[in-house]
């Protein structure tokens, strides 16, 4: 059998992949959050409210319907009471305000039945496949009570103050894919016209900041008929559905390498395919400098009260001033996207790198967004059994170069290490050093386990290298999945975390912020190292007001952002 | 346990590939769960196995010793057209289905022969199709099991139709659509060990381990 094998060029591949630069993404066109409101607008997607029965505080079931060309779908939101003392944010509660599912099809009576009691208990609940999702979210608590005080009382809201929270939902998971019994991402991409990542679960966010609006001024009217009113467009337009996030993005980030490639080919190819662009327009040219502006606005209104977001903020702040001070300096004739990126890469931090190319992904829609239909990609990783060893080592030195040149007997690389608690079956993060439980540590410290592969060989006799990698992993079954994913990424240049996740100092956050970036998540507000609050959907048009003038223009969205 | 990385995923996508074609998946690991609980044995002492001879898997489960040695048997398949494996002491011989199924997607005819009690059994695998054949037969080699891998199809053994399972891999999408129901006390089995790979909770895992800090607003 012939052999194809690519060895990666790892100095173009270091300088995305590595974890201070992954923490520094922003939304794109490219985000699933984009891709499926554009869908939902060219498809002309009909959405109804097909049940409303809350009570006067806003408790009971409300359904809406998805009428797509080929199928429909429905989200079923339940509602109840919950003491202030049992809300949480984190993964580990039991009760939340609202419950949610998005069902293939309509809701029988029968369905109905079973979701009532089943979705409110999420993870101890049991789905069928005909869920594709399952999701709870939590009120603010310093937001959403204020609003339904000022509308009830005839008074809009503060934009400012709205701008504090972002939110009135605050979703804390998303469940999708096999998880609790809902249908597996190979059958609902078969089965639906969901067959990118995550798009069902967008439909479902987008359908929560919906029904959050409803909510509250439903809540609101019945407090007091005569004089509420409802939200203005140009401030509720503002709100987003929050979302809390914790460890359990990381291991995705990990454990599905092809498909973060994928993700990340589709990205760069965009800004390849625009960079050749010579001809700019001058309309071209002034639509960019007021997305830098808007950009920046963002920066500056965007709330955190973590120090290092503060000062990512604030760096990335002054260097778009430098950005746009290069952009108005340099002639327009001379002026070229290509030599711009060069100039921001060179002048600026990591994240006004990366606005720079979002922004700029913005101005060519022709290009960016049928690359953001094809992000999906088969998860499989392959043995390729008739390798020699030698040609494996050679992969070794090309591509895990960082691995291979760290010291894991030093403690501070090899200090944490990932687990599964049994509360919940949440993914944690342990000192190995000062913690039980190493014993049971999941397998995603891959440099580590590189490392001892690739040293391991060393230590054997030469004939080993002339072994094919059947032959070894007869001899050596503990380095089969290890061989498996340096082999098959062999081909997909950006699947590696270019970085040593057990580090003393690693930042699990920034492998979420990566992952949300291409959600399509904004206004990152991190909380400690391991778990942040983001906003989806801020800025974007409600229903009501959803065309295709608008689709595309809420992206860093401003509190004055809204005509 | 102590399935390494890799051969954890193996195993575990052989029961979930059973347990999807309705074939007891999750039944059959709970049969020789306690056969498998002790310490991970996947490995064979000399690479040089000679594939004429008998291969002594030594009652450990295929869940084990099998992804390693059906890779071997692929690498194997490519220099020659047809040839016979016979595995003795083998605990789990409905777990060569999974093994088999795989590397037949890569254009070999696979069949493969053993007794349970007094039946004979015959598995039939092609690209994207499986039957599983049965009948009546005085019982030989027990734990032994005989494979033939060919490059073009092999005859099959049994004639009649009378007991014979057929399974069509192109009806995957059909059985995504169906929940599994496992027997209570297989899942029990199931979830204990699940529940061996978990860290017990404590406050300072909830603490330290995920992040703390303020949990509401």
């Amino acid at each position: 059998m012939m052999q194809k094998m690519t060895f990666i060029n790892k100095k173009s591949i270091e300088n995305i992949m590595t974890l201070d630069k992954m923490g520094s993404r922003y939304p794109s066109r490219l985000s699933f959050s984009r891709s499926m409101l554009r869908t939902m607008v060219k498809e002309k997607w009909q959405i109804k409210t097909a049940k409303f029965d809350l009570d006067k505080y806003g408790y009971g079931t409300v359904v809406y319907e998805v009428k797509t060309p080929k199928y429909l779908y429905s989200l079923i939101c339940f509602s109840q009471f919950l003491d202030d003392k049992e809300r949480s944010d984190r993964v580990i509660a039991e009760k939340w305000d609202t419950a949610y599912t998005l069902h293939i099809g309509k809701i029988s009576s029968k369905d109905y039945l079973r979701l009532k009691k089943n979705i409110p208990l999420q993870e101890a609940g049991r789905n069928s496949p005909k869920e594709l999702i399952l999701s709870r979210a939590n009120k603010s608590v310093r937001l959403f009570e204020r609003v339904v005080e000022s509308l009830s009382k005839g008074k809009q809201p503060n934009i400012e103050e709205l701008n504090d929270v972002g939110y009135l939902l605050r979703t804390t998971a998303v469940y999708g894919s096999g998880k609790f019994g809902l249908s597996d991402f190979e059958r609902t991409s078969y089965k639906t016209h969901f067959d990118q990542p995550f798009r069902a679960e967008m439909l479902a966010v987008y359908l929560i900041r919906e029904f959050s609006i409803q909510l509250v001024e439903h809540v609101a009217y019945h407090r007091n008929p005569k004089k509420a009113v409802k939200l203005k467009n140009k401030i509720k337009q503002h709100l987003g559905i929050g979302n809390s996030t914790g460890l359990g993005m990381a291991p995705f980030v990990i454990k599905h390498p092809k498909l973060i490639h994928k993700w990340i080919k589709q990205f760069e190819e965009t800004i390849k395919r625009i960079a050749k662009n010579e001809q700019i327009k001058k309309s071209t040219y002034n639509k960019y400098l007021l997305l830098l502006k808007k950009s920046q606005i963002y920066l500056d209104e965007v709330v955190t009260t973590d120090k290092i977001q503060k000062i990512k903020n604030k760096t990335a702040y002054k260097d778009l001033l430098k950005i746009v001070k290069y952009i108005k300096k340099v002639s327009f004739k001379n002026f070229t996207w290509k030599k711009l990126i060069n100039f921001s890469k060179n002048n600026t931090c990591y994240d006004v790198q990366e606005i720079v190319k979002v922004q700029l992904i913005e101005l060519y829609p022709k290009i960016a967004d049928k690359l953001a239909e094809d992000m999906s990609i088969s998860d499989e990783l392959i043995i390729k059994t008739d390798m020699l060893m030698i040609k494996l080592i050679k992969i070794i030195e090309s591509n895990y170069n960082w691995a291979i040149k760290t010291n894991f007997k030093k403690k501070e690389n090899s200090y944490l290490f990932w687990y599964i608690s049994e509360e919940k079956l949440e993914p944690r993060l342990g000192e190995r050093y000062n913690e039980p439980g190493a014993n049971l540590e999941q397998p995603l410290g891959i440099g580590k386990m590189v490392n001892e592969l690739y040293y391991f060989i060393h230590k054997q006799n030469k004939n080993i290298l002339k072994l094919n990698i059947a032959e070894f992993l007869l001899l050596y079954p503990q380095f089969r999945g290890i061989i498996r994913r340096i082999q098959t990424l062999a081909d997909y240049e950006y699947g590696e975390v270019k970085d040593n996740v057990l580090s003393k100092n690693v930042l699990p956050i920034n492998m979420l912020r990566f992952k949300l970036s291409f959600f399509g998540a904004s206004r990152y507000d991190p909380k400690s190292d391991r778990w942040l609050r983001v906003s989806f959907y801020s800025g974007a048009p409600f229903l009501e007001n959803l065309n295709k003038k608008n689709v595309e223009e809420w992206g860093f969205s401003t509190m004055n952002s809204y005509k | 346990m102590g399935f390494p990385y890799g051969a954890d995923e193996d195993a575990a996508s052989m029961v979930a590939w059973m347990e999807l074609n309705k074939l007891d998946g999750v039944k059959n690991f709970a049969n020789i769960s306690k056969k498998i609980n002790n310490e991970f044995n996947g490995n064979f002492n000399n690479f040089n196995i000679d594939l004429n001879k008998k291969i002594d898997l030594n009652f450990i489960s295929l869940l084990m010793k099998g992804p390693g040695l059906f890779d071997y048997i692929f690498q194997e398949s490519m220099k020659k057209n047809y040839f016979e494996v016979c595995l003795i002491n083998c605990i789990d011989p409905i777990f060569i289905l999974p093994l088999a199924v795989k590397i037949a997607k890569k254009n070999l005819y696979i069949n493969s022969y053993w007794f349970k009690k007094n039946i004979m059994i015959e598995l039939v695998i092609k690209k994207n199709s499986i039957s599983i054949n049965q009948q009546k037969n005085n019982v030989k080699n027990k734990n032994e099991i005989l494979i033939k891998i060919s490059k073009n199809p092999i005859q099959k053994i049994i004639k009649s139709i009378k007991n014979q399972k057929k399974i069509n891999i192109k009806n995957n999408q059909k059985r995504l659509g169906e929940s599994i129901n496992p027997k209570e006390r297989d899942w029990k089995i199931i979830s204990k060990f699940a529940k061996m790979t978990f860290v017990p909770e404590s406050k300072l895992s909830r603490k330290k381990g995920a992040g703390g800090g303020d949990d509401n607003d």
